[in-house]
């Protein structure tokens, strides 16, 4: 029985051991997520902390590609059966160092389209362009969705949003991914009745 | 398996279904870890052969520790599973859990021992061979080199810087946005462009593009674009640089940029490039690329040591596995169908005849499986039979039982004595009605031998006796088979003779002697009845005879009456003839009297030594032609016995003279034809025997028990008193007479007389 016992311990250690210490790490947070209305399109920006950490550095100057995945949805705070469902979004920040260009390609893709793509030179643009999104147009208001915000009183309608840094698995076999937390802000559905000459300049994607 | 020749289809068949199964089992478990230890192995080749990044793939790192954590939980479900069982059945002290634990923990040492060192000792040479290549690679080889490519192009990069800054010196105030000063910067460019050994210079206005030199030997063929991002980096930091590829080919540009000092006007922006050969590129990529894998190496260096161990930590546990799974198959193998046999053994034990043993196997242990069942099957039909004969010797001592109940019923309820006695000459059977008879317990005499019972008591002896003195011999007795004797015989009964008529029949079954059957029956009141008849009817012919002569008498006597009343002149001749007739009836009536009188007042036996043959031979010769046709001859014994005659006999000569003469007269009268009348007298055990034999018709059966008595005539004259008078006689010397049928016919007197 010991000689069992001794295997279960071994192949127990050998398992859950990686899982175990990735469970002390710190997960990222994020922070100031606005929203605002341009147009027909509904812009979000938020700036994402403790994402950027040693690993994920040592990976990028590896040349290891290495994304963050920001996922947003837009739901009213009482639903009802009429309500659009899915309405989702989800914006992949991917970085690549390239060593002999000693450059991060930066490319931006919206659910599963590329939309934009930079160059940043160093780490600080690296990681401010990874982290510091916004404002962005993520989901076009229109038809059934728009006379839905347009019917809702303000603060009834809520952006909430989540970043993805990497994935891990959890107790070493169900995979789990290290994200921050759901974050919510109202929607300023008031501004969807304003005349379009009022309308805010369609930002950059950058700040 | 059924053992004899008729194995039974349900218990062969189960055991090979439950093999296949096991088997099925055994073989799918095996072909999945086959197939997944396969896919692993050929991830990790193909892992190996192309980019390293692979190796570490997440899938890969999930795809193992998964594996591994499937094995773990299927190692310990069935070590603990099989343990667990074994544990109980230890404590249960189930028959072979000893040594199918023996079994289980040699097979699983034999298993884990070499399992385990293997995988504490490869465990440790892995870690050691990757710290060396992680160390060794990585550190000293690899990094120095992209450290050394990076420096080169950086060094080239801040050459150009200063080359930039130098040529904006060179341009000093000339209004480079000016159309009319660009010769005089083309020559500016140009003639740094050949002092400086540059390939390639740009010079901006602010971001605007105003002029570019390249130099010939370059292998410039498109001036490429400079970036928005330098020149603004430029503007914004003084100095700056990049690296750019070529289009077209695999050579970069080194670009240094400087911008010409902020004094609030428009500024100016020189972009100088030299071109990387073709072969310092590619080596400069090389060197840089092996550094950058050192690098994902060394980041990934958890994850492949994961990998690397997990991989190990699998190979091992399929290992393990295996072996403790094929151990228990094997411990199962054989404990299985040993358990089997024990458990059938103790089933059988308890009387489970029915009971067949189903462990499944191929070996040695089958052939024993094969021969216990066929055991078991002939104890089942022995037992089969045994019962059946059992049953049928129930039934039929039921049977006898009842036959017997029956039987001793019958004999407790007839008024016929019965003794049976077995070949061994041992009393079996005596009835209540014979002990009566005999005056004796029956308890008293069953089960004992004959002759003990015989010296016990006086009356079976003399009745027995007397009885088997009548059968010719042992042998004639089988030889008549059923054929019954019967004999009367007298016996003093508590002072007082009793006649007995014995009948002995031999018992004889399959040719061979059971014994016999002695059956008395008590004659004395049936003779005292008969004596009393006998006499009644004497009366009747007395006074039946009587009255005849008185008849005559009286009508003589009346007649001379009458003639004397009236005078009748033929009185006297009347007188004459009736005195004639009355004297000649009353002579009649005389002689009736005096022959009733002499059988009546026979006088007892005067006992006396004679010589019987000589006392035939003397008759005999009184009939010497008597009779035309019939000759008498004697038959006797010469032998001597103590000296004297064996024929010798205590009697009344004259009584037994008279009844001899009596029977050859009647012997002489039966005789119509020519033939011979036999006299023989004869010595037997206890008794000397007088016979009369003669060819004549014979006597009917009806007739034969009324012959002795008295008056009883068959030949319609006599007085019928001559047969009685024989009797008489006979009884008189506590002898027996009967009468049989002699062969081919006639009739046989026998007088059997105790000595």
């Amino acid at each position: 029985m010991r000689l069992v016992s001794l295997v279960l311990l071994i192949g127990t250690v050998g398992v859950w051991s990686p899982a175990v210490s990735a469970l002390g790490a710190e997960d990222p947070e994020i922070v100031h997520l606005h929203s605002s209305v341009a147009g027909r399109e509904l812009q979000a920006s938020l700036h994402l902390l403790d994402a950027f950490d040693e690993p994920t550095r040592l990976r990028l100057e590896a040349g290891m590609p290495t994304s963050f995945t920001y996922h947003f949805k837009l739901e009213t705070k009482r639903r009802w059966w009429f309500d659009p469902t899915d309405v989702t979004s989800q914006l992949e920040v991917i970085a690549i160092f390239d060593a002999i260009d000693r450059e991060y390609q930066i490319n931006y893709m919206l659910d599963g389209r590329l939309v934009q793509s930079r160059v940043a030179q160093d780490l600080r643009s690296l990681e401010r362009a990874m982290t510091v999104i916004g404002p962005i147009s993520i989901f076009e208001l229109d038809g059934k969705l728009r006379l839905r915000l347009e019917s809702l009183e303000e603060g009834k309608s809520v952006l909430r949003a989540r970043a993805v840094v990497g994935s891990r698995a959890w107790l070493g076999i169900i995979p789990t991914s290290i994200g921050s937390p759901w974050l919510e802000t109202a929607v300023p559905v008031n501004d969807l009745s304003l005349p379009r000459e009022l309308e805010p300049a369609r930002p950059s994607l950058f700040q | 398996m059924s053992a004899n020749g008729d194995k039974p289809q349900n218990q062969e068949r189960p055991t090979v279904g439950a093999r296949l199964k096991d088997n099925r089992t055994v073989f799918l478990a095996l072909t999945i870890t086959l197939l997944v230890i396969t896919i692993a192995y050929y991830v990790i080749l193909r892992g190996r052969e192309q980019d390293p990044a692979l190796v570490n793939n997440q899938i890969l790192l999930f795809f193992l520790r998964n594996v591994n954590a499937v094995l773990v939980t299927a190692l310990a479900f069935v070590l603990v599973r099989n343990l667990t069982k074994l544990w109980f059945e230890y404590r249960g002290k189930r028959l072979g859990a000893k040594l199918k634990t023996k079994l289980v923990v040699t097979y699983i040492g034999l298993s884990l021992i070499p399992v385990m060192l293997l995988f504490a000792i490869g465990t440790e040479v892995l870690q050691g061979s990757l710290d060396t290549v992680f160390r060794t690679n990585s550190s000293e080889l690899l990094e120095p080199g992209y450290d050394v490519s990076l420096a080169l192009s950086s060094q080239i990069e801040k050459r150009n810087q200063i080359n930039a800054e130098l040529i904006l010196e060179s341009i000093g105030e000339l209004p480079i946005d000016d159309n009319r000063t660009q010769p005089q910067l083309d020559r500016v460019l140009k003639a740094r462009l050949g002092k400086l050994e540059l390939d390639v210079i740009y010079a901006f206005h602010e971001t605007e593009f105003v002029h570019a030199v390249t130099n010939p030997t370059s292998g410039i063929v498109d001036l490429p674009d400079i970036d928005s991002e330098l020149l603004l980096a430029t503007l914004r930091g003084g100095r700056t640089s990049q690296v750019q590829r070529l289009p077209g080919n695999a050579q970069r540009l080194l670009l240094g940029a400087a911008a010409s000092e902020d004094t609030g006007s428009e500024r100016t922006i020189i972009v100088a490039g030299s071109v990387l050969s073709e072969q310092l590129s590619e080596q400069t990529r090389m060197l840089v690329d092996a550094g950058q894998a050192s690098r994902q190496v060394l980041v990934q260096e958890p994850e492949i040591r994961s990998v690397q161990t997990l991989t190990f930590l699998m190979v091992t546990l399929v290992l393990l596995l295996t072996c403790s799974w094929v151990g228990l198959y094997l411990a199962r193998q054989v404990t299985v169908p040993i358990q089997a046999l024990a458990d059938g053994t103790r089933r059988i034990a308890q009387g489970d005849l029915e009971h067949r043993v189903e462990a499944a196997a191929d070996d040695e242990l089958g052939v024993l499986v094969d021969s216990f069942n066929q055991m078991t099957s002939e104890l089942q039909r022995s037992k089969t039979l045994l019962e059946e004969s059992n049953f049928d010797l129930i039934t039929s001592n039921n049977e006898l039982d009842q036959a017997r109940e029956r039987i001793g019923t019958v004999l407790r309820s007839v008024s016929t004595g019965v003794i049976s006695i077995d070949q061994e000459r041992r009393i079996t059977t005596c009835n209540d009605a014979a002990g009566q008879m005999l005056n004796l317990e029956p308890k008293s005499i069953e089960g004992k031998d004959l002759q003990a019972a015989l010296n016990q008591h006086e009356a079976l002896h003399n009745l027995l006796t007397a009885q088997e003195e009548t059968e010719d011999s042992a042998e004639e007795h089988l030889a008549l088979n059923s054929r019954t004797r019967r004999s009367q015989h007298r016996a003093a009964i508590n002072n007082e003779w009793k006649t007995f008529e014995v009948s002995s029949t031999p018992l004889v079954a399959k040719g061979e002697s059971r014994g016999r059957v002695v059956v008395l029956e008590d004659l004395t009141e049936l003779i005292r009845a008969q004596k009393l008849a006998t006499w009644n009817e004497a009366a009747r012919r007395i006074a039946h005879e009587i009255k005849n002569p008185l008849t005559p008498i009286k009508l003589s006597a009346e007649r001379l009456l009458k003639k004397h009343k009236a005078n009748d002149p033929d009185f006297d001749s009347t007188l004459d003839g009736s005195i004639k007739i009355i004297v000649r009836e009353v002579e009649k009536m005389k002689n009736l009297v005096d022959e009733f009188a002499r059988f009546a007042r026979m006088p007892s036996p005067s006992l006396s030594q004679l010589d019987a043959g000589q006392m035939c031979r003397d008759v005999v010769k009184l009939y010497t032609d008597i009779k035309q046709g019939v000759e008498v001859i004697a038959l006797t014994d010469t032998d001597q016995l103590n000296g004297a005659s064996a024929l010798t006999v205590a009697g009344d000569e004259a009584q037994l003279r008279s009844a001899l003469i009596n029977l050859i007269d009647n012997a002489i009268e039966a005789t119509t034809g020519p033939g011979t009348v036999v006299v023989r007298a004869q010595r037997r055990a206890t008794e000397l025997r007088l016979q009369v034999a003669d060819p004549g018709p014979g006597v009917r059966p009806e007739d034969k028990e009324r012959l002795f008595l008295p008056y009883f005539s068959t030949k319609g004259r006599g007085t019928g008193l001559g047969l009685s008078i024989v009797h008489r006689i006979v009884t008189d010397h506590h002898g027996t007479i009967r009468i049989d049928d002699n062969q081919p016919h006639g009739a046989v007197f026998t007088i059997d007389l105790p000595t």
